[in-house]
């Protein structure tokens, strides 16, 4: 028996994964026979894929939940109806986004995970910028696209059970693009998207939730006695207040005074 | 008009009905996968599928729906149901690789696999805090082909990057995930004694 020299390296993986065959296939088995390193490895690469697989015979939804998916549409069936005649329009224009791949949320996501931690210390606002990043992509589908807050609130108190407002920013320069309903830290959020004159991204965010339970921010200020905590992820800055049970959250990259000041602007009871 | 909506969310409804639906039991064994819990793992389905309904006029028909359902899924399970863990630096990346190369050319027996509880098809906990603790290009890959169970080349569209990235992503995963439980292995007996000769 010869001990070969040369390994298979990712062939191996791709003998694990059931991506060789014909040729390829018979000469990595073969090769298996006579590498003891070889075949360690390849032990290795399936126990680590055992780990990981779902295991087999969990090819049904359980009925509960398959009932659940089912009451699910029917509600956004009943609820969006008046949402599609209106978007239409707007759907067609942003339609090229999805279709580019929401797949490309995981690329920024990536990247900024990878770059910027640390997601451990401020879930908040690691979520938060995801969105944040995601939406400044054209990747991140809006349910509802309006211009209007009010018609966005209407939006929000139909599919989250607390509720919320929805900030009219255009005097200070942000047109509301629309909102969506989000998870946050496995909270629902309502997400309210805005679009600034000089092109620049803002999003609200607004969940239940209790100052507490922020991390200790860098940075806080004071402003007609409502406490402010300013976070800094990377080239975005997150401004977080509290609005009863909420907490409210504005995110950005634009210059994180001009935030501030815009939450200093919108924080406090309802004129 | 009003005619010419419901016809259309009618037709939207029978669209994803489907196409996307058939594929909720994979997202769903991934999900409990994920959450390691059946009650968010339903939550989880739920949510991937609202976000999926509400997105699905922007789905291309006849590009991949199993992809892009499962880019949802993970996106959902990112932001509001995985619990955040420190991440390995780089270095812990690179110590855990000597590790298994250092495994590879010893003679310890492979350890063998924790016993699951088969009654819910949840990840061990020991594997999943090591799965937690991979930085997240390394986290996706294994993510997606491992528990997504998506080919490289779906894998690679979530991902937005070339098929060879996805391949050495998870080729070094997997070294890690191996080095970074053979401890665990080893402490709770789990050695596999019939391997030595």
């Amino acid at each position: 028996m010869s001990i070969p020299t040369i390994h298979l390296g990712e062939r191996l993986q791709d003998l694990a994964d059931n991506r060789l065959s014909g040729a390829d296939l018979a000469r990595a088995h073969s090769h298996l026979e006579d590498c003891e390193r070889c075949r360690r490895e390849f032990e290795a690469l399936q126990r680590v894929r055992h780990m990981l697989a779902p295991q087999a015979g969990h090819d049904e939804l359980p009925p509960t939940l398959s009932a659940r998916l089912s009451r699910l549409l029917d509600q956004e069936d009943r609820a969006v109806s008046p949402r599609w005649s209106r978007g239409t329009g707007n759907r067609a224009g942003w339609r090229w986004a999805l279709a580019a791949g929401v797949a490309a949320i995981f690329a920024t996501t990536l990247l900024l995970w990878r770059n910027d931690k640390p997601v451990e210390s401020d879930p908040w606002t690691a979520a938060v910028a995801q969105h944040f990043t995601a939406y400044r992509a054209v990747q991140l589908p809006l349910a509802m696209r309006s211009s209007d807050p009010k018609e966005l609130e209407h939006f929000f108190s139909e599919h989250l059970e607390f509720h919320t407002r929805v900030y009219d920013l255009d005097t200070m320069g942000y047109q509301i693009e629309g909102g969506e309903v989000v998870r946050l830290n496995g909270r629902s959020s309502a997400l309210s998207a805005y679009r600034g004159s000089d092109d620049s991204r803002l999003l609200c965010e607004m969940f239940q939730g209790r100052m507490d339970e922020l991390p200790t921010a860098p940075r806080t200020a004071s402003h007609n006695g409502i406490a402010f905590r300013v976070y800094h992820r990377g080239a975005l800055t997150t401004v977080y207040w509290a609005d009863g049970d909420l907490i409210c959250v504005l995110v950005s990259d634009i210059d994180s005074e001009a935030l501030l000041a815009l939450a200093f602007a919108k924080a406090g009871p309802a004129a | 008009m009003a005619y010419a909506t419901a016809r259309s969310g009618s037709d939207r409804r029978a669209r994803f009905e489907a196409t996307a639906l058939p594929l909720m039991p994979g997202l769903h064994r991934a999900a409990v996968r994920l959450t390691r819990d059946p009650q968010l793992a339903a939550d989880l389905v739920q949510d991937t599928c609202l976000r999926a309904y509400r997105a699905f006029d922007q789905f291309t028909p006849g590009t991949n729906c199993r992809a892009w359902l499962f880019s949802i899924l993970y996106s959902v399970f990112n932001t509001g149901y995985r619990k955040a863990q420190r991440e390995l630096t780089g270095m812990q990346m690179t110590a855990f690789e000597v590790d298994y190369e250092n495994w590879l050319g010893g003679s310890d027996a492979l350890p063998a696999a924790p016993v699951l509880d088969t009654t819910v098809d949840a990840m061990d906990p020991q594997v999943e805090r090591a799965l937690d603790a991979l930085p997240e290009a390394f986290r996706s890959a294994v993510m997606l082909v491992d528990i997504g169970e998506l080919s490289y080349e779906e894998a690679a569209t979530v991902m937005g990057c070339a098929v060879g990235t996805v391949r050495s992503r998870l080729s070094r995963a997997r070294r890690v995930l191996f080095a970074a439980l053979l401890p665990y292995a080893r402490e709770t007996g789990y050695a596999r004694l019939e391997g030595r000769t």
